[in-house]
């Protein structure tokens, strides 16, 4: 009997088959190693020299390439080097990161983002300490006192911990960024400077553009609440007097201002989903006028729309002036360790210094377009791009160094990395909750200020003076702040 | 006697080819277009056009994405993404990966939730309702739970950074529909098929083998199509499980390459995710009756 089979028939034989031809092909691959294979696609050493492995997320995304580019210049300095990059995606990079440490096959370097992730990765004894590369020739690569160990934010327990790569500046620098085009045709020739001419701005702007534009995007409000109280933002305590201050009357202002145009249609629609659309993106489209924007966007919005006239301004302050300004913290956010497991530290420390060295962030800056850790990299270019010229000048005005009790109040760091990483006490997720939800923020700003003074008082029962600890009498948060000996 | 069913022909000509079998096709009245199908022509389109747009949008600039609107119709075609998909997701060497992670993962799924499922619809089998409440409980215990004794099994094995490995961790836990699959259908085998194959000597496993593992082709259609899919788009195990072997990647985990701290690449993601998606529609259009038989409950006589 001749059995016909249809498209949709399948046999045991042919899956058999299948299953066969591709176990086959790749069989080699099912049963687990502990020698990773090389992923280098540059010059290699024929397998007899020291091997290394760069744990690191392709940060923005096309950088796989960029970074294989520059391990392939450190081989050909570095003969008998090999560097093995290992890209992780960005949210699972610090548990893969873990994982490796606990299978004891932890990278030479790696890409550890941001205080809280060195804090957990050197407490547990996971980072190199780095001193050795600080001679007089690496610290000139960078600002004159940027790496003291009280303030660079790149030591743990008096050690060089880890090296940056951004600007310092970068990340904290607040602007407001607009579209001149769109305010000169709503009558407008100058950005607002304070938060009533912002709000008749946006309004009119808004009421003129008849849904096709709108007068603003609050992308960024926490950057809007950096100038409206002492270190206005995270984590909610004033920092001259130790208390919690989130209920502020200036930022119960600011955020009931948002409130206010949100619920009257001032604002562009769609914004408070997260992720849903870009807020460069619609600003590149022309479809609002103004935002306070963090300094990557100015790039982003540029390479959307070349032509358009982007202007960059410092954000408006209170109509009663300016209470603060946008908070320096720390002179750099840690990104690369090495790791205290490395079979080959004495190499893996070169590679340490060549990801800090002023080449790799030259080359950085080129290929991407943020400023890099070592200004003597970027300064004289950067002051030929207009859009980047207008990002230097606005951080010069409106950036100042704030107190940093992670690195300065002895004992008060633990309640600090709480209350900072307690998503709870997020100033900004309340704040967009009042403004979206159209709810009064005082009383939501009073239940986190309470919060805080609970923690405060649990913490007291280990260190009594933990509220001297928190306060910075010699702040003033219209000032650059030093430590006074 | 013969039984007539309603959808079959008497056979007036004992030489004329016998009648094709009516295998659920509309007849010729049925087939004929009703004016509620123009009406519901546009919620099809509503329906499709988010997968319409990830292939349009693999075609555009990352400009026209974000600030062309909703066209779905590319106004300067270019290639550049899924030549960005092949370099920066590298699918070149995922893909090989991926095939051998998800047909391990496959056959680890259909061999072991057949033979469970064969075994516990056994109705006088001890335990059994215990063996079955537990994989029910198992069903509402998230994957993130699990993970990390699961890794430190699959360590303990000696089947880290390797994709065995990745393949046991993906399939264990998503054994459990399967299992309840194929328990109820073979529950509603009749007794009859298994005793006739014992009397010509057949014993427990030839039963199965031959007489029962045949009947439960639209479950194993089911299953193969659940399991594959699932396995094809995996994420998070496949990166766990070759944490050490970034060779041994697969294309969910290089997906994951056009995303960065603040941007993403989302072109390059949707040609991607178009590339990704062809053995998936390919494997569907192959198996979609029997996944429809399977999840409908299958013709078990």
């Amino acid at each position: 009997m001749n059995k016909k089979h249809g498209a949709g028939d399948l046999t045991r034989r042919s899956v058999l088959l299948g299953t066969g031809v591709v176990a086959t092909t790749a069989g080699c691959n099912l049963i687990g190693g502990s020698d990773p294979e090389p992923t280098s696609s540059g010059s290699g050493n024929g397998g007899s020299g020291v091997e290394l492995t760069l744990a690191l997320v392709p940060d923005p995304p096309g950088a796989s390439e960029f970074y294989r580019a520059q391990m392939d210049l450190f081989e050909e300095a570095n003969p008998g080097i090999t560097v093995n990059v290992i890209e992780n995606p960005a949210d699972q990079q610090l548990n893969a990161l873990e994982l490796m440490f606990q299978q004891g096959e932890a990278p030479d370097v790696f890409r550890c983002q941001g205080t809280p992730a060195l804090t957990r990765f050197a407490e547990r004894g996971w980072t190199a300490p780095l001193d050795d590369l600080v001679t007089d020739e690496f610290t000139s690569r960078f600002a004159e006192g940027s790496l003291a160990p009280a303030s660079s934010g790149l030591h743990y327990d008096g050690h060089l911990m880890s090296v940056p790569l951004v600007w310092g500046d970068w990340g904290p620098t607040a602007l407001w960024m607009y579209n001149a085009d769109i305010l000169a045709e709503y009558g407008f020739d100058a950005p607002p400077a304070t938060w009533s001419e912002m709000e008749e701005m946006a309004r009119a702007i808004t009421e003129e553009g008849n849904g096709q534009v709108f007068g603003l995007h609050p992308d960024r409000l926490d950057l809007m609440m950096y100038g409206s109280a002492p270190y206005g933002t995270l984590p909610n305590l004033d920092l001259t007097t130790g208390s919690p201050h989130l209920a502020d009357d200036t930022l119960v202002e600011l955020v009931e201002m948002f409130r206010r145009l949100q619920s009257e249609g001032v604002i562009i629609p769609g914004w408070e989903v997260e992720g849903a659309s870009p807020a460069f993106s619609d600003f590149a489209a022309g479809r609002f006028a103004m935002y306070p924007s963090a300094t990557w966007h100015v790039a982003e919005a540029r390479k959307l729309a070349p032509d358009m006239n982007l202007k960059l301004a410092p954000i408006p302050v209170p109509d009663s002036g300016r209470r603060a300004y946008s908070p320096r913290s720390a002179a750099f956010q840690p990104i690369w360790s090495m790791s205290s497991e490395s079979a080959h530290p004495e190499e893996a420390l070169l590679l340490m210094d060549f990801l800090a060295s002023i080449d790799f962030y030259r080359a950085y800056y080129e290929e991407f377009g943020s400023f890099t850790a070592s200004q003597i990299a970027w300064e004289d270019q950067a002051r030929e791009n207009p859009d980047q010229a207008g990002i230097l000048d606005v951080s010069a005005e409106t950036l100042r160094t704030v107190p940093n009790p992670q690195l300065l109040a002895e004992g008060a760091e633990d309640f600090w990395a709480a209350i900072t990483g307690d998503p709870e006490l997020r100033a900004i997720d309340v704040a967009k909750d009042a403004v979206i939800n159209d709810v009064d923020f005082r009383p939501l700003a009073e239940g986190i200020d309470q919060r805080v003074e609970e923690l405060l008082v649990e913490a007291e029962a280990d260190v009594p003076n933990i509220r001297d600890l928190l306060t910075f009498e010699d702040y003033d948060p219209l000032a650059d702040w030093t430590r006074s000996q | 006697m013969t039984i007539v069913s309603p959808s079959t022909t008497v056979r007036t000509d004992p030489t004329a080819p016998p009648p094709r079998p009516n295998r659920g096709r509309a007849s010729g009245d049925r087939r004929r277009i009703r004016w509620w199908h123009l009406f519901l022509l546009p919620f099809c389109f509503l329906w499709v056009y988010p997968f319409l747009w990830m292939i349009s949008a693999s075609f555009k600039s990352r400009q026209e994405m974000l600030l062309g609107g909703l066209h779905l119709w590319p106004q300067d075609w270019t290639f550049d993404n899924f030549q960005r998909a092949w370099t920066i997701g590298r699918f070149g060497e995922y893909t090989g990966n991926t095939f051998t992670f998800a047909i391990t993962a496959l056959v680890i799924t259909v061999v072991t939730a057949s033979l469970a499922g064969y075994a516990l619809s056994a109705k006088d089998l001890p335990g059994r309702k215990i063996v079955m409440g537990v994989l029910v409980a198992a069903m509402f215990i998230p994957h993130g739970y699990t993970i990390i004794p699961v890794f430190e099994l699959v360590n303990a094995l000696g089947l880290q950074n390797g994709l065995l490995g990745a393949a046991l961790a993906q399939a264990a836990p998503g054994l459990v529909v399967p299992v309840l699959l194929y328990v109820g259908f073979f529950g509603g085998v009749p007794k009859e098929l298994g005793e006739a194959a014992r009397v010509d000597g057949a014993g427990y496993l030839r039963t199965f083998v031959s007489v029962m593992a045949p009947l439960a082709k639209p479950v194993t259609g089911t299953v193969v199509l659940m399991s594959f899919i699932g396995s094809w788009n995996a994420f998070f195990v496949p990166l766990v499980f070759t944490l050490g072997r970034p060779d041994l990647r697969t294309l969910g985990v290089g997906m994951y390459n056009f995303f960065g701290t603040d941007t993403t690449d989302w072109t390059g993601l949707a040609a991607g995710a178009s590339i990704s998606v062809i053995p998936i529609v390919i494997l569907f259009l192959f198996l979609q009756r029997t996944f429809v038989e399977g999840i409908a409950g299958a013709v078990k006589s």
